[in-house]
């Protein structure tokens, strides 16, 4: 069930990266710290895996793979702090919906990184799951370089708070941070 | 003779010469503290070395009224030091890998209702890189000039069973105070505009009037709590 899921996931992706635009305002890459590999590789705590939506998860993940050069290895469980990617769902204070933090550098790299998911912020207003998919598809995003695109650069994931629309562009990459992480992996 | 007067003089210019260099460049050992790290304050810097390797995603303070609304204290002062933040206690390990929060130390020069006294110090909890000290932090930011917007965290409980534990700088009673995402601005001489911690002045929504400098920031929110 889990694979047919993902494989309809990849199919809207691929689908959705065609109607990107073309255009866009450059934007600086890498604002934030780049992964130590073009493989991300990632692992559910025991929290993450119990809480309301893991599946949001393995969504960021596979938009990840499907729409750019990098891919993903699913390792189960957190038990190894080299693993790019730990997700966890906890409670985070004031608005903070979402949070990327690199634990274990390696020079300039990141090695591994925390992904933790206040589903409870996410989940005010309306469109829960889109906006569940746009906060987690936004965190990995900052862990592949991409930082905050303000409103005067383009249009996708990397906005800050809930998504403007259920226009499928807000739980992409613009095609323009995707031509830079795939000239990077 | 001649030449023994000269050289004396010679000495003499010397060392007033570099005595003046000193005075140039550092600050007098007995001006207050924040006056003697204001020349080294950057708040681009300071928000950068608290950035490194951390990003958020967070739901933007919509308006200068939002701000007021969503928030316990606002307060207008110079950041005088930044030390250790909040840790987990209790089943800590099941909210993350690292230690996240650094506390800076806000000395208030006035906030928004009043209710916090010139001079008093606010401490305000803010998300930061793992791989940055409090000590970074604290040689980069002292002396800067901040505006702050605050929540009041102190019934904050990050996961079942993991509790908060207030760093000793912190009263043990009262208000423990978290800096919005988008609500921390600070700058010092070297910033050309005001710089936020985690956002930018840019991606302020419209109703805030883009503003670029802490007087107006702070404009847009007294006008907003009338």
């Amino acid at each position: 069930m889990l694979r047919i899921r993902i494989a309809l996931v990849a199919i809207v992706a691929l689908a959705g990266s065609l109607l990107v635009p073309s255009s866009a305002m450059a934007t600086p890459y890498p604002e934030t710290m780049l992964p130590d590999s073009g493989n991300h590789d990632y692992c559910f705590t025991s929290g993450f895996s119990s809480s309301r939506d893991p599946f949001t998860g393995h969504y960021a993940m596979s938009i990840l793979d499907s729409t750019t050069d990098m891919t993903r290895t699913d390792v189960g469980a957190c038990s190894n702090n080299n693993t790019d990617i730990w997700w966890w769902a906890i409670n985070l204070p004031g608005t903070v919906r979402g949070e990327w933090q690199c634990i274990v550098t390696a020079g300039t790299r990141c090695n591994s990184a925390d992904v933790r998911i206040d589903f409870d912020q996410i989940d005010i207003g309306s469109n829960d799951i889109p906006d569940r998919d746009k906060t987690s598809v936004h965190e990995i995003g900052h862990s592949v370089g991409l930082g905050h695109h303000s409103p005067a650069a383009h249009d996708c994931a990397m906005v800050s708070g809930e998504i403007p629309s259920l226009d499928i562009k807000w739980r992409r990459y613009h095609a323009h941070d995707i031509a830079h992480i795939n000239a990077t992996f | 003779m001649f030449k023994r007067y000269a050289s004396g003089v010679l000495v003499a210019a010397t060392v007033l010469a570099l005595s003046l260099t000193g005075c140039a460049s550092e600050p007098r050992a007995d001006a207050p503290a924040a006056e003697q790290q204001t020349h080294t304050a950057s708040a681009t810097e300071l928000a950068s070395m608290t950035t490194r390797g951390l990003e958020l995603d967070y739901d933007p303070l919509a308006s200068p009224k939002a701000a007021v609304t969503a928030s316990e204290l606002i307060v207008r002062g110079k950041l005088v030091d930044v030390v250790e933040g909040i840790s987990y206690g209790g089943k800590a390990a099941q909210a993350g890998r690292a230690n996240a929060y650094a506390t800076f130390v806000i000395e208030v020069d006035t906030s928004l209702d009043g209710s916090v006294a010139q001079g008093a110090k606010v401490y305000a909890q803010v998300n930061k890189s793992s791989t940055s000290s409090p000590g970074d932090l604290a040689k980069l930011g002292k002396g800067l000039d901040v505006v702050a917007v605050l929540d009041d965290i102190s019934d904050w409980t990050p996961a079942p069973g993991v509790t908060v534990v207030r760093p000793d700088v912190v009263p043990t009673t009262g208000p423990l105070y978290f800096a919005f995402p988008d609500g921390l601005w600070m700058k010092g001489r070297t910033d050309k505009a005001m710089v936020g911690t985690h956002a930018r002045a840019s991606e302020l929504s419209a109703a805030w009037g883009a503003p670029q400098t802490l007087d107006q920031y702070w404009a847009a929110l007294e006008k907003a709590d009338r």
